[in-house]
C-alpha cells in the first residue's frame, strides 16, 4: 500500500482533472444536428428559473409527477419574457417515497435552464422533449462569472475511432452563443417552410 | 487511510483523464443512481440499490406477453425473437463475478409502469413519446432501497431487431430480425434491454466512451442509429455485452465478499484550480497496456459520511478489477 500526499498521489497516478467548466469546442466543427433537432422539434424553447415545484401521487397511487413553474427570462420561440411556465416530468417525491426516471429532467429549485417543451398530456403543462435532453443546466462559471450552459453539447455521438475529439470534451458553452444558435434554427426552420 | 490519498495494490499503469461536471449537479452523476436521503437538506447523497441482491434473492421480473409486432417469427423459426433477446439481456448481468444477482423471470400481459409490486419490461406504442426506452426506477428515499421498477421500450416509430450471438456473447453481423414500414430510427432489442436493466439495478450513465468502439461500456449514453445491411451489426447491438466499467460499477453497488483480495482500487480526492474539492467529476482510468477504461464519480463514497462537507464532496468511489 502507497500512501502520499495529494500532490504526489495524483502525480503517481497520472491524474489529469479537467477545470470545472472548460468552455466547449464543437467538435465536429458542423452544425449540432442534435440540437438543431431538439431545437425545431421543440414547440417552445425558452431560457427559465424554476421558482416553484411540487409533486404528487396520480388517482390510483402508482405513479409520483412533478410540476416545476419557470419563470421566462428570455424566449426563443413559443412563450414570452416574463410569462410563467408548468414544466411536468414523470417522477419525484411525495414523503418516503420518490421515483426517478433516468433520463429525465431534475428540477431545482432557483435552477436557471433552456428548456425545449412541448405539450404535456393535460391542459397548460408542458413537457421536456426527449426526457432529460430537453433540458440544459445553466451555471455561472467560478472563474469569469459568465453564464455556460452544461450539456448542450454533450459528448460526441458515435464517432469512430480515431475521428477528432476537443480536447476538453466540451461540456459547457456559452449560454448567449447557445441562445442564437438556436434563434438561428428557429429562423431557418420558418424561413424554409 | 488519510483522507482518502491511498494507492493499493495499483497493477495499472493510469493515465487518467477528465471531466467536468458542475459541483452544484450531483443529479447528473453517473455512476451509480444517487438519491438524496433527506430531500430537504439537499446534501446528504446515498446510492440504490436493490436488497434482494444483498440478500442473495432472486428479483421478480415480468416480461410483458404482447412483445412488439416488427418481430414475427413462427414458433419453429431457430432465429431469436423479442422475448429471448430480453431474456438474454437479464442474463447478462446474471454473470457478473462475486454479485448474487438472480431473475426471476415470468409473463404478464400488464404494460404500465408504476408502483404497483409489479417489475415489468414491455415494448408498447405509447404514442410520440420522444424517447427509445424509459426505466422508472420507485424508492425509500430514507433508506435508498428499490421497491419497484419498470422499463418501457417505446415501439412508436422504431423498428426493433434481433440478430443472433457469437458463442462469447458478441452480436453477429445481419441479416437481422424486425421490420416496421413506418418506422424513422432502429434498435436492438437485446442491447437496449441489457442497458435499461442496468438502471434497474441501480446504475446511472458511465462517462466512458467518448469514441464509439467496441469497449463502450453499455451504460454509456448515447447510441447510434443507422439501418444495418447484409453483415453488418445492428446499431446498439453492441451494449449487450457488458465492459469493465459496467462490471465495476455493479461490484461498486453490490461488493463481492472476495473483491478486496483479487483486485486494485484508487481512492483520491479531484481537486479544481483553487485547490476546492470537487463533486461530480468522473475520473477515468485507462489501462495503457490493455486499453480497459473504468470510471467513477467524485463524492460518490459508500458508508458513512465523513463529518466534513468538503470531504464528503470530494472522495472518489474506488474501482477495481
Amino acid at each position: 500500500m502507497v500512501t502520499g500526499g495529494r500532490h504526489t498521489a495524483l502525480a503517481a497516478l497520472g491524474l489529469i482533472v479537467a477545470a470545472v467548466i472548460p468552455t466547449a469546442v464543437r467538435a465536429a466543427g458542423g452544425p449540432d444536428r442534435a440540437r438543431e433537432a431538439l431545437a425545431r422539434h421543440a414547440q417552445v424553447v425558452v431560457l427559465g428559473r424554476c421558482t416553484a415545484i411540487r409533486s404528487n401521487w396520480n388517482a390510483a397511487g402508482t405513479l409520483i409527477s412533478t410540476y416545476a413553474t419557470y419563470d421566462v427570462e428570455e424566449a426563443v420561440v413559443g412563450a414570452a419574457r416574463g410569462e410563467q411556465l408548468m414544466v411536468k416530468a414523470l417522477g419525484g417525491t411525495v414523503g418516503h417515497i420518490s421515483q426517478m426516471v433516468v433520463d429525465g429532467p431534475r428540477f431545482e429549485l432557483g435552477a436557471r435552464d433552456v428548456l425545449f417543451l412541448v405539450a404535456a398530456d393535460e391542459p397548460d403543462a408542458l413537457r421536456t422533449v426527449g426526457l432529460g435532453r430537453g433540458q440544459w443546466r445553466v451555471a455561472a462559471d467560478p472563474r469569469s462569472a459568465e453564464d455556460l450552459v452544461i450539456g448542450a453539447s454533450g459528448p460526441p455521438r458515435g464517432l469512430p475511432d480515431g475521428a477528432p475529439v476537443a480536447e476538453d470534451g466540451g461540456p459547457a458553452e456559452r449560454l448567449g452563443a447557445v441562445l442564437e444558435d438556436l434563434r438561428g434554427y428557429r429562423h431557418t426552420a420558418a424561413g424554409g417552410r | 487511510m488519510s483522507a482518502g490519498r491511498q494507492l493499493a495494490r495499483a497493477r495499472w499503469p493510469c493515465v487518467v483523464a477528465l471531466l467536468s461536471l458542475h459541483a452544484a449537479i450531483p443529479a447528473f452523476a453517473y455512476t451509480p443512481l444517487a438519491f438524496l436521503a433527506n430531500p430537504g437538506s439537499g446534501r446528504e447523497v446515498g446510492w440504490l440499490s436493490w436488497q434482494e441482491i444483498r440478500d442473495g434473492r432472486p428479483i421478480r421480473f415480468a416480461v410483458n406477453d404482447a412483445g412488439t409486432s416488427d418481430i414475427d417469427l413462427a414458433p419453429d423459426d431457430p432465429a431469436i425473437d423479442e422475448f429471448e433477446a430480453i431474456e438474454l439481456a437479464f442474463r447478462t448481468w446474471e454473470r457478473i463475478p462475486g454479485v448474487p444477482i438472480h431473475f426471476d423471470l415470468h409473463r404478464t400481459d400488464r404494460r404500465t409502469f408504476g408502483f404497483d409490486g409489479e417489475n415489468v419490461i414491455f415494448l408498447a406504442d405509447l404514442g410520440p413519446v420522444d424517447y427509445g426506452a424509459l426505466t422508472l426506477v420507485t424508492y425509500d428515499n430514507t433508506t435508498g432501497q428499490i421497491l419497484d421498477t419498470d422499463i418501457h421500450l417505446n415501439d412508436h416509430a422504431i423498428r426493433w431487431v434481433t440478430s443472433p450471438n457469437a458463442a462469447d456473447g458478441e452480436p453477429l453481423p445481419c441479416p437481422c430480425q424486425g421490420s416496421d414500414p413506418e418506422a424513422t430510427s432502429l434498435n436492438d432489442v437485446q442491447g437496449i434491454a441489457t442497458h435499461e436493466i442496468g438502471h434497474a439495478l441501480g446504475l446511472d450513465h458511465s462517462a466512458v466512451g467518448v469514441r464509439e468502439t467496441p469497449r463502450t461500456p453499455t451504460m454509456y449514453p448515447r447510441g447510434v442509429f443507422f439501418v444495418p445491411g447484409d453483415g453488418e451489426r445492428p446499431p446498439n447491438s453492441r451494449y449487450r455485452t457488458l465492459e469493465p466499467d459496467d462490471v465495476i460499477g455493479i461490484q461498486n453497488l453490490y461488493p463481492p465478499a472476495r473483491r478486496a483480495a483479487e483486485t486494485a482500487a484508487v481512492q483520491g480526492v479531484v481537486h479544481n484550480r483553487n485547490d476546492r474539492p470537487l463533486f461530480g467529476a468522473h475520473v477515468v482510468a485507462h489501462s495503457v497496456t490493455t486499453g480497459v477504461e473504468v470510471g467513477a464519480m467524485s463524492g460518490v463514497v459508500a458508508g458513512p459520511l465523513p463529518p466534513d462537507p468538503d470531504r464528503r464532496r470530494s472522495q472518489i468511489s474506488r474501482w477495481t478489477r
